[in-house]
């Protein structure tokens, strides 16, 4: 009797689950697996962009809000400027010229004079630098320092009055100090003399260029919790 | 009639073993199918998977591009608004100094005279001069009070007495410190001077130091690449960074008398 007539049907059940279970096995570790490795995959990444995508409404808030405050900032950034003495950047040899006209009789020495007048500050001391000459490569800041700067007021009030004026001052001006008040007010004193060194700020058109970003100003150290009233 | 089975047992075996056979080759080829079916199927969810994929990638690259322009803008804004904080800095530094001899000026007795108040640094120093020495006192308490200062001396010339001085910190001001001052106690001033004529006022100095957080400090302007140009840059002065050629050779002054 050949192998064939030896068999039974235990043997051809038995040889048949061993083809099925090997069979079904391979496919799943040899193919199945891999794919389903790569579905569950590709879900968690859509998952991971979905959840990037969702914030699409919340991005452009926040883009528009940046905007709006990139003007808003810029608004006020030319509102500054704008204030200040308008100087050649770019061409070397008419920054000079415009720098000797800022520093000549009709810039801003007089230009701050003819204010104090105005505002009936009595002031001394408003001193400005000889202009360089050209060629001038035009500076972000120009500061002009007026150590001499002195202030006569007729009592207390006028003083405290001009050092809350600088905002309306038509130039840029930084009170370095105010190292002493004294003299005689009333109508029988003399008048308050109080030098008030300062230091008169230009601005010019190429400190945007010149600022690196993420710069920022070092805010003046806060001068008691009632600041606000300021 | 009766059917008498003569054939072997192993006719009828090998009868099953082929039925069997063939029952379990027609399983294994639903097995295949099914497993083709589902191999298709895991290929058709992935396709779908893919293009969900794609489309998600793409609205997240959307996103991400929004964000990097927001980014952008926030940096465009950044030296701006650097400058912007600082003229804003330099304004409330220069009311900083209205406000802070106003709050010394707060402190003083509207029946002190005051002749000067100075301030160096960390320290304060008001002269005036006062009715009698009781009106010293009150001034002298008046500053003690005061949130400004970590420490008060008060110099006072008594008629008829040399100058005396003495110091008392206001966060040590209990009872027994105070009396330890001396303050008001003839004893415990310098001494009797007769050469000093006795006048009506007298002539009071209160020496204080500022707390810390109260010295004013001047804003600094913006990191700029260039530097600042001043009479520094452009021939002498605080600023720092000379960045303009020429030189200064003079300077204009300007009259200002207001009125």
């Amino acid at each position: 009797m050949s192998f064939l007539g030896r068999l039974t049907r235990v043997h051809v059940l038995m040889a048949a689950c061993v083809v099925f279970v090997a069979v079904g096995v391979s496919f799943m570790v040899f193919v199945f697996r891999p794919r389903l490795d790569t579905l569950r995959q590709t879900r968690i990444d859509i998952n991971t962009q979905r959840a990037g995508a969702e914030k699409l409404p919340q991005a452009l808030v926040e883009l528009a809000k940046a905007h709006g405050d990139y003007l808003m900032t810029k608004g006020k950034f030319d509102v500054i400027l704008n204030r200040q003495p308008k100087l050649t950047v770019n061409d070397p040899i008419q920054a000079a010229f415009d720098l000797w006209k800022e520093y000549g009789p009709l810039g801003t020495g007089t230009i701050l004079v003819d204010w104090f007048r105005a505002n009936r500050y009595d002031v001394q001391g408003i001193s400005i630098p000889s202009p360089p000459l050209p060629p001038v490569q035009m500076p972000p800041l120009i500061a002009l320092s007026m150590s001499g700067f002195s202030l006569r007021a007729a009592d207390f009030a006028g003083v405290m009055r001009f050092l809350r004026a600088t905002p309306q001052m038509p130039r840029l001006v930084m009170v370095n100090n105010v190292s002493n008040i004294g003299g005689s007010s009333g109508p029988r004193g003399g008048g308050l003399s109080v030098p008030v060194p300062i230091t008169v700020y230009i601005i010019t058109k190429n400190a945007i260029q010149a600022t690196p970003v993420g710069a920022a100003a070092i805010p003046a150290a806060a001068a008691g919790p009632s600041r606000e009233e300021l | 009639m009766i059917k008498i089975n003569l054939l072997p047992a192993y006719v009828l075996e090998r009868h099953l073993v082929r039925r069997a056979a063939i029952l379990v080759g027609a399983i294994i080829i639903v097995q295949l199918a099914a497993i083709g079916f589902a191999y298709m199927q895991i290929n058709r969810t992935m396709a779908r998977e893919k293009i969900g994929l794609d489309h998600w990638t793409e609205k997240a690259g959307e996103v991400a591009s929004i964000q990097g322009q927001t980014m952008s803008e926030r940096s465009s804004a950044g030296p701006y608004q650097a400058w912007v904080d600082w003229v804003a800095a330099m304004h409330t530094h220069n009311a900083s100094w209205a406000w802070l001899y106003e709050e010394i000026a707060r402190y003083v007795d509207n029946k002190v005279l005051i002749r000067t108040i100075s301030l160096s640094g960390q320290s304060v120093t008001l002269t005036g001069a006062t009715d009698s020495l009781e009106g010293a006192k009150r001034w002298y308490l008046n500053t003690l009070m005061c949130y400004l200062y970590s420490d008060v001396k008060l110099g006072v010339q008594v008629p008829g007495w040399s100058l005396a001085q003495r110091s008392v910190s206001p966060g040590a001001m209990g009872a027994g410190r105070f009396a330890a001052a001396g303050l008001g106690r003839p004893g415990g001033l310098a001494g009797i001077d007769l050469s000093t004529p006795p006048s009506e006022k007298t002539p009071v100095t209160l020496t204080c130091t500022l707390l810390p957080q109260f010295i004013i400090q001047p804003p600094a302007p913006p990191a700029v690449g260039a530097g600042v140009a001043g009479r520094g840059g452009f021939g002498g002065g605080p600023a720092a960074g000379p960045a303009v050629g020429g030189g200064a050779v003079g300077s204009m002054r300007f009259g200002g008398r207001g009125d």
